[in-house]
């Protein structure tokens, strides 16, 4: 555990922001990170000498756990709510630009999100990207095409250009 | 020049900045699973109490350490742990006044939350019932109040993202925001500042309902305008098994400079559920048949 300490002070900055990013904020991202970190400690086995790699990994298929708990939330949303479910949103309220951001990429689906994140943030390769995520390369190249595509419905990011320059996006 | 992915890196760049990862998430990963694989081998042998049900008086046969010890790493450790994966697990909390008063229940965390606060004028009358449901970027509230044979619903935007679970908590007000019953997530993250803080103090172990129970003392002790002194006594009973808070305990002294003393106590029975269909159904407020719909401001 001493050593797994002086690894995350020299390399877990990098991975807790990815997580944050995934997790919709720090607080979320610590959590995501600490979950990582049980895994690979039951797993230590299979870590094989890139301790990196596997939190890295795990904090991806993590954070789609979480994310598809969400999804089984908002199932149930509908069942919580009142009987008059009509929002009308108020036009004076102010979120800054920090957490306009975490809130933009929660409002992806996982994947989407997921392929943002490796992409743009994290700066890997659409191959590299579909290696953390176990999928295939055309999986990634549509899900970051479509999320940037949401980011700019949802007001966040326009993004001047495609994000699969070489390729078109599969369904 | 793709300038909307740059402008997209520098907000995700910006959004992170300054996010550092705290000393000491290796060691607490590490107690984490120890309290998980504890935990599923008590359970598996058949020794997971089950916390009883609402007997009113909590018989508490203290036996405390004396004057109290602040609470060990190791048991906060357990405690947070505890709470996080109650969070996590998607957990519904029912916390239920003692005193018949109140019937509160709480679901979701950082990304949507729902409560519901029914209060009664007597056992079984309820006087007004209250829900919220908040997601990101919406909320609604509604009101229903049995008195005026009335009720309200009112909706707009609201910033939840803002308030992750104890992002805002500071040692000096965590013991303050634990007072208030809240969703899991947050709770959770009040409980575990203060106890973070050194805010909580060990007392020992308790019977409840011949249940044993682990008591925390939060004593906040303030000077008010006049040479009155408030007093208030947060207690929290943690089940030893699960190390989830099962009764939760607050009184309140104001004494006058002259020595006239007011006193008053709350006390609720929680309960972690899992979130089935009918535990969610306790989250809804029902609209009685007849009541007038009128606006948030008349119901104020």
């Amino acid at each position: 555990v001493a050593a797994l300490e002086e690894f995350l002070a020299r390399r877990g900055g990098p991975l807790l922001r990815a997580a944050a990013l995934l997790g919709g904020g720090p607080e979320a991202g610590e959590d995501l990170l600490q979950a990582a970190l049980e895994r690979m400690l039951r797993h230590w086995d299979r870590v094989e000498g890139d301790p990196e790699g596997y939190l890295r990994r795990t904090i991806y298929h993590l954070a789609a756990d979480g994310w598809r708990r969400q999804r089984r939330w908002r199932e149930r949303l509908p069942l919580l709510q009142g009987p008059d479910r009509g929002i009308v949103p108020d036009p004076s309220a102010q979120v800054d630009q920090r957490d306009e951001l975490f809130r933009l990429l929660l409002q992806l689906p996982p994947g989407q999100r997921a392929a943002i994140v490796l992409r743009y943030w994290e700066d890997l390769s659409e191959a590299e990207a579909a290696q953390v995520l176990g999928c295939s390369l055309g999986t990634v190249k549509s899900a970051a095409s479509r999320g940037l595509a949401r980011l700019r419905e949802l007001g966040g990011t326009p993004p001047a250009a495609p994000a699969c320059q070489e390729g078109t996006m599969q369904r | 020049m793709n300038t909307g992915i740059e402008e997209l890196r520098e907000r995700m760049e910006h959004a992170t900045a300054g996010i550092a990862v705290p000393g000491g998430l290796a060691r607490r990963a590490a107690r984490h699973r120890r309290r998980k694989i504890m935990t599923k081998a008590a359970a598996a042998a058949g020794t997971v109490v089950v916390v009883a049900g609402a007997a009113i008086a909590a018989t508490t046969a203290a036996a405390p350490h004396e004057g109290g010890t602040i609470a060990g790493t190791r048991l906060v450790s357990d405690i947070r742990s505890a709470l996080d994966a109650a969070a996590a697990g998607d957990d519904v909390v029912h916390a239920q006044a003692l005193n018949g008063s109140a019937d509160l229940w709480f679901y979701g965390g950082a990304q949507e939350r729902v409560s519901r606060v029914e209060q009664f004028s007597a056992p079984g009358q309820p006087s007004v019932d209250q829900g919220s449901a908040a997601t990101p970027a919406t909320f609604t509230h509604t009101v229903v109040s049995y008195r005026s044979k009335t009720w309200s619903m009112s909706t707009g935007k609201v910033d939840l993202i803002r308030r992750q679970p104890g992002a805002q908590t500071s040692c000096a007000t965590a013991t303050g925001l634990i007072f208030f019953m809240q969703d899991p997530a947050t709770l959770t993250a009040d409980i575990r500042e203060a106890l973070s803080c050194g805010e909580l103090t060990n007392e020992g172990t308790v019977r409840v309902d011949g249940v044993s129970a682990i008591k925390l003392v939060s004593v906040l002790s303030s000077p008010q305008v006049g040479g009155a002194t408030f007093v208030r006594t947060t207690t929290l009973l943690v089940n030893p098994a699960t190390y989830l808070p099962m009764r939760w305990l607050v009184s309140t002294t104001l004494t006058q400079r002259g020595g006239q003393a007011s006193h008053a106590e709350l006390s609720y029975e929680i309960s972690w559920l899992p979130s089935t269909r009918a535990n969610l159904a306790s989250l809804q407020v029902p609209i009685p048949a007849g009541f007038t719909r009128v606006s948030p401001k008349a119901q104020s």
